[in-house]
């Protein structure tokens, strides 16, 4: 059975978001910084120039998209991207976690699933030997990490303070053991992994 | 000229003290506290919340605790030679060496402070430090990132302030403390 693991990118300051997120807008107002590491430098929502990653960012990004069997996303996450156009971007099954199950789009590219319990047995039934990467929203990664579920853990710190937005660990009360992997180093991000002892 | 830098030991999700207010779980080990002293070397005049200050106390006279490690007296040699500044509008008197009493946080002191003094000033408290980042008076940001959650306490950044940063110096420790340094974009 794969591991199970979760990343995702915060401000020094600890925020995942600026304020007003939502769609169109997922990290939003002035969030763009979060993900300078995803695109390889200055980029906005209201303009289409994406740019590629590069260097570590790139090395860190492959070696996470080549070791995933399986996705899990939170219901907010799915909408704030749009439902990625109504097309599964990672060509591995993709579970999006809802209080609403009932409203499973037709096809199979998403897998709507009652509860995050649920949604990691079978992300982890369908990635075999692969790893399951749960990637968000704030509130899916804490609920797995309080619940145990997740084997290890990536920080992605981007150099800037944001001062407002939502917080990754507000939902976090109990305190978690962490066992220090490594560190790698890029322009944009610096990338921290925890192996989280259970 | 002078910089000012803010250093911080603070957990995982950002906080420099649990609710109980504890803090043992950021204590440095050997190797993070001789990297502390190699970056507080450089250090001219510190910066100080009440708190921090009382908490601080206890460099005045480490020296002299028996059996002390290298690296804590040498920290203690440190302290002793900078000078302090301690923000407080209710302390009378204070029992350590080259300290003053502020009554206010003053911006514009600190910004002559800065155009004069030839050592780095260090601000500590984060308080204090969320006053002087939010001055914009902060050039430089180093975080020591202890891999502990401890789910709520006093915040290590201020809310309402934004800045980009760039990323000075990386520097993991066997411990698992991740130090960052990072230069505030003006």
């Amino acid at each position: 059975m794969g591991k199970v693991a979760a990343g995702i990118t915060i401000s020094v300051d600890g925020y995942i978001t600026g304020p007003n997120d939502g769609p169109g807008c997922g990290l939003g107002v002035g969030g763009e910084r979060l993900h300078y590491w995803v695109f390889g430098g200055p980029w906005r929502y209201d303009s289409p120039e994406r740019g590629e990653p590069a260097g570590e960012d790139k090395i860190w990004l492959e070696e996470a998209l080549g070791a995933n069997g399986a996705v899990i996303a939170g219901r907010g996450t799915y909408e704030a991207a749009g439902h990625w156009g109504d097309k599964n971007p990672w060509g591995i099954p993709v579970f999006i976690v809802t209080n609403r199950p009932q409203e499973q789009p037709e096809g199979e590219e998403f897998v709507f699933v009652g509860g995050l319990s649920a949604a990691i047995e079978q992300a982890k039934a369908a990635a075999g030997d692969k790893q399951v990467h749960v990637m968000g929203g704030a509130s899916i990664i804490t609920q797995a990490l309080a619940a145990g579920h997740v084997d290890q853990f990536t920080l992605i710190i981007a150099p800037v303070l944001l001062g407002a937005g939502k917080r990754l660990f507000d939902v976090v009360s109990d305190s978690l053991e962490l066992e220090h992997i490594g560190v790698r180093q890029s322009p944009f991000a610096t990338f921290i992994d925890y192996r989280v002892l259970h | 000229m002078a910089k000012l830098i803010y250093s911080v030991i603070a957990s995982l999700d950002g906080y420099v003290e649990d609710q109980q207010g504890a803090f043992d779980w950021a204590a440095p080990d050997e190797a993070v506290h001789r990297f502390i002293n190699d970056l507080e070397r450089p250090v001219g005049t510190y910066l100080y919340g009440r708190r921090m200050y009382e908490t601080m106390i206890y460099w005045e006279t480490a020296h002299a605790v028996p059996d002390q490690p290298a690296v804590a007296e040498e920290f203690s040699g440190i302290w002793l030679r900078a000078e302090k500044v301690v923000y407080s509008r209710t302390l009378d008197a204070v029992s350590t060496a080259r300290t003053r009493i502020e009554r206010n946080f003053d911006p514009d002191s600190i910004r002559d402070l800065k155009a004069s003094a030839e050592r780095d000033i260090a601000v500590g408290g984060a308080d204090l430090a969320g006053q002087a980042l939010s001055s914009g008076l902060v050039d430089e940001l180093q975080v020591f990132m202890v891999p502990a959650l401890v789910g709520g306490g006093k915040r290590s950044l201020p809310e309402g302030i934004r800045f980009d940063l760039d990323l000075l110096e990386t520097m993991p420790f066997d411990s698992g403390v991740v130090f960052s340094k990072y230069r505030l974009k003006p």
